[in-house]
């Protein structure tokens, strides 16, 4: 069930709300888990039952590994949960496409091994539940947290439903005392549909209708032309951080709803000075996931490596390693196929190259004692520059079909050619300029300063200001009905 | 107590609940006007919602897909959505100045349709024809001219321009920007279709001139709302193109009065756009039309919907005509539609009602044969099929003065079955008592008498069967449940040189299979024929 659907606005969404608020305290948790049962059924009863298992699978582990005390059983039951989620992700996401790229798949049908299995359907946001477990049954085995005696509570965690869809990749730690105490107010319900309603804004009437454009860029490589192309990533840098975002406010701003904080998962990424700035500023959550279940572990593991201990420049060689394999399989994790991985080996590339600019320089001013001084503006051009080059081409990885469509794009990017003359002006309708100059705009921290200096000024200002929030719910509603279904672009992992 | 601190918040909980109130009190009448099933009241214009009830079981709600119908229809059905829909529109048209449903707001209140504006000023429509592909539609379009007229019709190609071309002005800034760079003589589709039409001899008629120098002189030739030009325009130009061919007679039509009303297919398409206030039709006055001279021929017209405003200009009122007879048969994009019989949807005639009837039989009935195109598409794929059709059956139109065997198994335009089932692999059966097949000739002198020789059953032993020829009796067939061979004399005199009627009438009741016994089949069997052959001489 998309958040923007009529299915969810007008039936789902007042329904939970109104029994949300009417049921007794005490019994929310569980309303909340029957209503997130709902939801994720709704995109099939398989998907669900899938999910239902692997929370039960977890809920057991999690118990198993804080029982026992010995290191060895522990290991056994943690191997085992990775194990098991990696498994069923691997399976659902990545089989296939190996078996396909293998020239295995005629091996395994014609056996008749494979006779019932086609490439079945990716469940509906197994990336971030997978996760979700993952980063529960860790932080439970590093002690980071108690495991769950409740089984509800623990489904509660993994099916929560503004956050099974797309995210925020939230913590076990971070989600638990919220069961048991959040805050409920009139005001938050307030401040969450505030988000809500920003959410669906940058979903429908910004993110959506840059499709055309894009496509007719990037599906259309051969015959577009230099400017097309410059158009057609600008529109996509600006769809995607809108999409997705947008849908993260949504999530945010239904947690708000329920008294749940959830974490946030973009500020502003365009806006930063360095690459690794950037993913410190996109999918935030994810990014933390790999920084403390994957980069971590990895960098003390190698630290400690003998071999790797008598290296000059350890820290940044143990450093770029563990990096590397993180990046890698943050690629990897976006989907499957040789471009996932070129895509993570990407940000590899440019986060490497400034860890090893910075370590440098870190090395020059400790051996002449120099002070940390303020970058000049040169400095400062290069830095976004060099970002931006990094976001722009690598987002054309991400979007191409292929390496091969994403060099041909490149190409028309960087050398001048005019395939398509001024046909692109076709495609700047009135709502595409719209999208690009509002995207643009908004890209930048504005609204918080507008927020502060004007929104919130006096009394009348808030009023007018939730009055117009009113009517601009009403037109993304009246995008979101209208223009059918458009899928989330993140939804697919 | 800080009595501030406590006024601050107290205003703050009140403005806090305005946002909630409004969302969530409309989204709850939302869910009760859907849960009592309220109906939309505002309609939508071309818009079809989801039907209920929705596919449910287990196992499509296993696999998910029982949840998209679902989805679907909620989001088709709920109370309120053709408002919000047309609410959208609306904010699109009146802010973006956006059109909607494919329609492309230009300057000064004129809309055109948004596919063809884009194909005609970006040529791409054009450019998927090359020049080879061009002489090769013309060299059939010849084949198709020379069939037709050896069998003494005639064939005009009626090439039209479409609205974007007379009134490029009126266009978005940035469509006359891009057809300024792209409409250069090698881009042009009519360039291309007019030079293969040249090459190959065929007989056209390109209105664009004529539409030109009439909107120069400050005729409508297109409304601001609509994309089919005026009748107005369409009976000048028709009375050129007409005059331009060598031997008809033709009809002379003008017009000599005028009735207050948008024309019927354009008047609507501001509506089209579902808004609630949007561009205004032009007032139009349709044309009475004066038929000074009536032609006693047929004419068939095979054209894209601008067809239409020629069959107004031939055909306005009851017994009124400029041609005795007029068949028009209009083009579909859903290559489904035209299948390889070529039956088209429907056609209109002077006589008949409105029904499915062959291209063939209309074809065969007329003297005249225009083919109507907007030449800024190009090729249009169901004109290609029809002319293929044509110059494929065209042949079989009559039976040609060599041909003495008539075979029923020949599916020909020149042989009609009437009150027959469907062919079958053995033959075919008669619906009922009476059956009749028809043969179409062209001006045959018959030189001897013929033989009819006809291999036929029933399904009753000892069951008779007369048999006629242009109600002149040429013998009796008694048949049986085993098919037999029979020989019928038919005399020259009782022939007719185009058109020949051999009925079969079976005597006595007829019976099923099923009442019978024999079989399941409940049809009432006539005359079962296997094969009918006419054959001149002995």
């Amino acid at each position: 069930m998309s958040f923007t659907s009529a299915i969810f606005i007008i039936i789902f969404f007042p329904i939970c709300t109104l029994s949300y608020f009417i049921s007794d305290v005490k019994y929310r948790n569980i309303l909340l888990f029957i209503l997130s049962c709902f939801f994720y059924a709704w995109c099939g009863l398989k998907f669900f039952l899938l999910l239902l298992i692997s929370s039960t699978i977890t809920y057991g582990l999690g118990l198993l590994i804080e029982k026992n005390v010995n290191e060895k059983i522990k290991k056994i039951f943690i191997t085992l949960g990775i194990t098991y989620s990696i498994g069923i992700l691997f399976y659902y996401k990545y089989f296939f496409t190996i078996l396909g790229g293998l020239n295995l798949t005629p091996f395994f049908t014609n056996s008749g091994f494979l006779d019932n299995f086609s490439s079945p359907a990716l469940p509906l946001g197994i990336s971030f539940y997978v996760f979700s477990i993952l980063s529960y049954l860790l932080d439970v085995y590093w002690q980071k947290c108690k495991a769950q005696k409740n089984i509800i509570y623990l489904y509660l965690y993994v099916l929560f439903f503004p956050k099974i869809v797309q995210g925020p990749i939230m913590r076990y730690g971070d989600f638990e005392p919220q069961l048991f105490k959040r805050e409920m107010s009139i005001s938050s319900i307030d401040v969450g549909l505030q988000r809500f309603i920003i959410g669906m804004f940058k979903k429908v009437v910004i993110a959506d209708q840059l499709s055309k454009i894009i496509s007719y860029s990037f599906d259309h490589v051969d015959s577009v032309g230099t400017i097309s192309s410059w158009l057609g990533i600008v529109a996509y840098l600006i769809q995607l951080y809108y999409d997705f975002s947008g849908y993260t406010d949504m999530a945010i701003g239904l947690g708000l709803m329920f008294g749940f904080k959830l974490p946030e998962n973009f500020s502003y990424p365009y806006v930063s000075g360095t690459v690794a700035e950037y993913w410190r500023r996109w999918h935030i959550s994810l990014g933390e996931w790999f920084r403390d279940y994957c980069y971590m572990p990895l960098y003390r593991a190698f630290i400690k490596n003998k071999r790797l201990k008598k290296c000059k420049n350890l820290t940044l060689y143990v450093d770029l390693l563990a990096l590397i394999l993180t990046w890698l399989l943050t690629g990897i994790w976006h989907g499957s196929g040789l471009k996932y991985i070129f895509y993570g080996l990407w940000w590899f590339v440019f986060i490497a190259i400034e860890r090893i600019i910075e370590y440098h320089k870190k090395k020059i001013r400790k051996k002449n004692k120099i002070k940390n001084k303020k970058e000049s503006m040169p400095e400062i051009i290069f830095h976004y520059s060099f970002t931006i080059i990094a976001v722009l081409f690598g987002q054309v990885i991400f979007r191409s079909a292929d390496l091969s469509i994403a060099s041909a794009y490149v190409k028309n990017m960087l050398y001048w050619n005019t395939k398509d003359g001024w046909l692109f002006l076709l495609q700047l309708t009135n709502s595409t300029l719209f999208a690009i100059v509002v995207g643009i705009i908004f890209s930048f921290p504005i609204f918080p300063v507008l927020k502060q200096k004007v929104i919130e000024r006096n009394i009348i200002t808030q009023i007018v200001y939730r009055i117009i929030l009113a009517v601009i719910f009403f037109i993304s509603f009246s995008y979101a009905i209208s223009a059918g279904y458009s899928p989330f672009l993140y939804q697919v992992f | 107590m800080d009595y501030s601190d406590q006024d601050s918040v107290k205003k703050s909980n009140r403005v806090s609940i305005i946002l909630p109130s409004i969302i969530l009190s409309y989204l709850i009448i939302l869910l009760m006007l859907f849960i009592i099933r309220y109906p939309n009241k505002t309609q939508l214009i071309g818009f079809t919602p989801k039907a209920y009830p929705v596919n449910i079981d287990l196992k499509n709600m296993y696999n998910g897909t029982s949840q998209i119908d679902i989805n679907q229809w909620v989001n088709d059905n709920f109370t309120g959505h053709n408002f919000i829909v047309k609410c959208y529109n609306q904010f699109k048209y009146t802010f973006l100045h956006e059109g909607t449903n494919g329609w492309l707001l230009g300057k000064e209140g004129y809309i055109f349709n948004s596919e063809r504006s884009y194909g005609y000023v970006s040529g791409v429509k054009a450019n998927i024809n090359s020049q080879d592909e061009n002489d090769e539609y013309a060299m059939k379009l010849r084949s198709m001219q020379d069939k037709l007229e050896s069998q003494g019709k005639e064939f005009l190609l009626y090439l039209n321009p479409i609205k974007d071309e007379l009134y490029t002005d009126k266009l978005p800034d940035s469509y006359n920007f891009v057809a300024e760079k792209y409409l250069t003589d090698e881009n042009n589709p009519k360039q291309k279709l007019i030079s293969s039409l040249e090459k190959f001899g065929i007989h056209y008629y390109d209105t664009t001139n004529d539409w030109k120098n009439l909107k120069k002189s400050g005729q409508t030739v297109f409304h601001n709302t609509g994309i089919h030009p005026t009748i107005d325009v369409t009976t000048i130009s028709l009375n050129f193109a007409l005059q331009s061919l060598d031997n008809s007679v033709n009809p002379k039509i003008s017009i000599i009065g005028s009735k207050n009303l948008l024309f019927a297919v354009d008047k609507d398409i501001f509506s089209l756009q579902n808004v609630f206030r949007g561009i205004e039709g032009e007032e139009y006055n349709i044309p009475v039309i004066n038929y000074e001279f009536r032609s006693p021929q047929n004419v068939f017209i095979f054209g894209t919907s601008y067809g239409w405003e020629l069959v107004e200009a031939l055909y306005r009122n009851e017994g009124n005509h400029a041609f005795n007879q007029l068949c028009f048969q209009e083009y579909f994009t859903n290559k489904a539609v035209m299948d390889d019989n070529g039956r088209q949807s429907y056609s209109y005639t002077q006589n008949q009602p409105i029904a499915d009837i062959g291209t063939m039989e209309e074809i065969r009935n007329s003297n005249l044969v225009i083919m109507e195109q907007q030449y800024a598409y190009g090729i249009i794929d169901t004109h290609k099929k029809f002319i293929d059709y044509v110059n494929e059956n065209a042949e079989n139109l009559y039976y040609s003065p060599d041909k003495d065997i008539i075979d029923y198994t020949l599916d020909s335009a020149a042989v009609k079955y009437n009150n027959f089932f469907s062919k079958e692999d053995w033959g075919i059966w008669g619906k009922g008592l009476r059956s009749s097949v028809t043969l179409y000739s062209n001006n045959r002198k018959w030189n001897e008498d013929c033989k009819l020789n006809i291999s036929a059953k029933s399904n009753l032993e000892d069951h008779i069967c007369s048999v006629y020829i242009n109600n002149v009796y040429i013998g009796e067939l008694e048949l049986n449940t085993q098919s037999q061979n029979f020989i019928l004399n038919i005399p020259k005199n009782s022939l007719a040189s185009d058109v020949n009627k051999i009925e079969f009438y079976m005597h006595g009741t007829l019976q099923s299979p099923f009442e019978a016994g024999n079989s399941d089949d409940t049809r009432s069997l006539g005359i079962g024929i296997n094969s009918l052959i006419l054959q001149e001489g002995n």
